[in-house]
């Protein structure tokens, strides 16, 4: 939940810059443009424009005559309307008329009138006032429409913004880059729920959503009304915001733990099942041994033997990749590097798996020159174990296993190939998940669903990768590479 | 396996009774007079009395630290050690070795990789007591005398620091030489990093084997060294 009374202040370090590609969104960033300036001093800029086209009047009245001066400043109201708004026009009209009979019309310097230019004056003010005035008000209508659309834009765009956070913490700051372009020097504070304060000032608003009040902005200076019902419009879509990335907090720690669960009941039947396989062959055979020997000839006694051997050893890997895997899940790995020669370890592996390999077909095809890596060997040699025991436990006795070595973009590639029957293209994704055992096996499951999972993990700590292909040949075969990196050469 | 003309006397430590109920008769029907201790202090009241040949020792020991127990005996002889321990990490068997042991093998082990490493250890302490002048042994011949290698009956040409660990990969072939007692080998202890021996033994496996497709003589030990596969 929120932390209570967090304060935020600005400017915060990396802020939200408004979207580069949004050029109106670049105008929107500040409430300031050629156009409004202008309207802020509209009665000075429509006196200027009066004074203006009474100077142009005065300078052209010969070849203009009466008409075309009079017609000369109907156009600048046109232009103050369409510019300035209503307000500016009716007050530039009355101004018009007054500078133009005083100024030009004779008697000059005076504001008395001839008799046959009563009519045309009255009709001159009635224009001027009329067109200044639709002109000044659909101009006014206009401004307020664009006003309008951009502070939606500008919302819009905050609440795309905020859409992305992922934390409280995130949505408020973000919140912050937002309010700060409205009024320089806001701060927000963030509160529980429970704690509502007491009342909101004239330069403050309150955040709060479907859960209650969240918090205070609190505003450097006053703020206009337009600014403020900006603000106010940014605080709703914030305070949903960060309701939002409160939930999404929860959620996640929820999925965490429920994953955690289901992965310890995985790896408790797994280790009743799988720890329970190679004992029970172990007891059945020594048993056989201690109480029925004399009736057992040395071949029969010699193989029982060899079954008690090999899932002992079956055992010891299946704890070995056991505590591998708890240590990579709790992320507890000590990451030991060091360099050496990726050929080093195919051969240890190969050795350690003397017995096993003896009489089946393999093949070694390391290629030269070949790059250093930098990662713990004795983990590595664990992954390539693993890799090597599921090639020996899904392929026939006669199926040929290619131990491989190479050089390519990715850095150095170790490659672990054999032509069984391979593994269907439905189940390559989930072969490295934890506990899942392949239905390809052809008769009896050997492997325990471990190895590979662990095989992956390992490799990922060292920023490794690993790939498998299936089938590589002729419809069958599996190639299961390693991927490390070159280790720099000092 | 033919028992050995001169029974070897061997101490085996261990707290585990299992362990000594396999072991003492296996390697009596090897040949060899077998001892046990169960403790530290044991071991040591037992090596006093007894003056075995060779220890295997667990290093899991309940009343005295398992390398305390190597430096114990290193005081009083240096009857070749083997190490047996169940702790897996690199750092640990380092220590044991750097404390005077000669090998190790951990549990669980095959009984044949402790036979071969327990004779390794005593053919070892017989050489150096004969102060052999060759080597030989899985084709790979080295006179002393004449500072001369041959592999397969080809000579091969090596650099002096090669030569050197060769060598000293050679005296003790079969069981496991750290990097550190590489180093010392070669360059007398002026040079501390490991790299330097890995370098040098990539160059000696390239000699002896150029063509990289025969299984190599030198063995890797991750993290702690290497060893030379000597006759078996």
């Amino acid at each position: 939940m929120l932390q209570p009374f967090r304060v935020f202040h600005t400017p915060l370090p990396g802020g939200v810059d408004a979207p580069a590609d949004d050029a109106r969104a670049r105008r929107m960033a500040s409430l300031d443009g050629a156009i409004p300036f202008l309207r802020r001093h509209r009665f000075i800029a429509a006196s200027a424009a009066i004074a203006l086209a009474t100077k142009g009047g005065d300078l052209w009245w010969e070849s203009l005559g009466h008409r075309g001066v009079s017609l000369f400043f109907i156009a600048a109201l046109l232009c103050i309307g369409a510019l300035l708004g209503q307000n500016a026009a009716l007050y530039g009209a009355v101004l018009a008329f007054a500078c133009y009979k005083y100024f030009l019309v004779p008697p000059v310097h005076s504001f008395a009138m001839h008799a046959p230019d009563i009519l045309a004056f009255t009709v001159f003010l009635l224009v001027g006032l009329s067109v200044g005035g639709l002109a000044g008000r659909l101009s006014d209508r206009a401004h307020a429409a664009t006003e309008r659309s951009w502070e939606l834009a500008r919302l819009l765009n905050a609440s795309k913004d905020l859409s992305a956070a992922i934390t409280p913490e995130d949505a408020a700051a973000r919140t912050l880059a937002h309010l700060d372009r409205i009024s320089p020097g806001a701060h927000l504070t963030l509160h529980e729920p429970a704690q509502a304060p007491e009342s909101i000032g004239g330069d403050a608003i309150a955040l709060g959503a479907t859960r209650g009040a969240l918090g205070v902005v609190q505003f450097g200076s006053a703020l206009s009304p337009k600014r403020r019902a900006l603000a106010e419009g940014l605080a709703e879509i914030a305070a949903i915001a960060m309701e939002r990335a409160a939930l999404l907090q929860e959620i996640t720690q929820a999925r965490v733990i429920s994953e955690r669960e289901g992965l310890r009941t995985a790896m408790l039947s797994s280790l009743s099942h799988d720890l329970r396989t190679p004992i029970a062959t172990i007891l059945a055979s020594s048993s056989t041994l201690a109480d029925a020997a004399s009736r057992l000839g040395p071949a029969q006694k010699q193989d029982i033997a060899l079954a008690i051997q090999e899932e002992a050893q079956r055992l010891n890997r299946y704890i070995d990749n056991l505590i591998e895997m708890t240590r990579l899940q709790s992320g507890a790995i000590n990451l030991r590097k060091s360099l050496f020669d990726p050929r080093d370890i195919l051969d240890a592996t190969l050795d350690r798996n003397k017995a096993r390999c003896a009489g089946r077909a393999l093949v070694k095809d390391y290629a030269r020159g070949l790059p250093l890596i930098n990662a713990d060997p004795v983990l590595l040699e664990q992954a390539l174990n693993n890799v090597l025991d599921n090639a020996l436990n899904y392929t026939p006795a006669s199926a040929r296993i290619i131990i491989g070595a190479a050089s390519n973009a990715g850095g150095v590639e170790l490659v672990i190939e054999d032509d069984g029957p391979g593994i269907p293209a439905d189940e390559q994704p989930l072969i490295f998940e934890r506990f899942f055992r392949g239905k390809n096996s052809g008769g009896a499951v050997n492997g325990v669903g471990l190895g590979l999972s662990v095989t992956r993990g390992i490799a990922e700590a060292f920023d490794g990768a690993i790939t498998i292909v299936s089938p590589v040949r002729d419809g069958r075969g599996t190639r299961i590479s390693l991927t490390f990196p070159a280790a720099a050469q000092d | 396996m033919p028992p050995l003309p001169n029974p070897y006397r061997v101490l085996i430590v261990d707290d585990e009774p299992q362990i000594l109920r396999v072991l003492r008769p296996v390697l009596t029907s090897d040949g060899y007079d077998v001892e046990s201790a169960e403790t530290g202090q044991e071991s040591l009241d037992r090596f006093d009395s007894g003056k075995p040949d060779a220890v295997i020792l667990d290093l899991g020991l309940p009343d005295i630290d398992g390398e305390e127990v190597i430096r114990r005996l290193r005081e009083r002889s240096d009857a070749p050690i083997v190490v047996l321990s169940a702790r897996q990490e690199p750092e640990d068997k380092i220590a044991a070795l750097d404390a005077g042991a000669n090998d190790y093998v951990h549990k669980p082990f095959h009984m044949g990789e402790l036979s071969a490493r327990l004779r390794n250890a005593l053919r070892h302490k017989d050489r150096q007591r004969a102060q052999a002048s060759f080597y030989e042994g899985n084709h790979l011949r080295i006179d002393f005398a004449a500072r001369r290698a041959s592999y397969k009956g080809r000579i091969i040409h090596l650099t002096r620091k090669e030569y050197d660990i060769l060598c000293m990969l050679a005296e003790h072939a079969g069981q496991v030489v750290t990097h550190k007692q590489l180093l010392q080998a070669a360059w007398n202890g002026a040079m501390t990093d490991h790299q330097y021996v890995r370098i040098y033994v990539g160059r000696i496996r390239q000699k002896l084997n150029p063509d990289e497709t025969a299984a190599p003589i030198i063995l890797t030990e991750a993290g702690i060294g290497y060893r030379l596969i000597g006759a078996e």
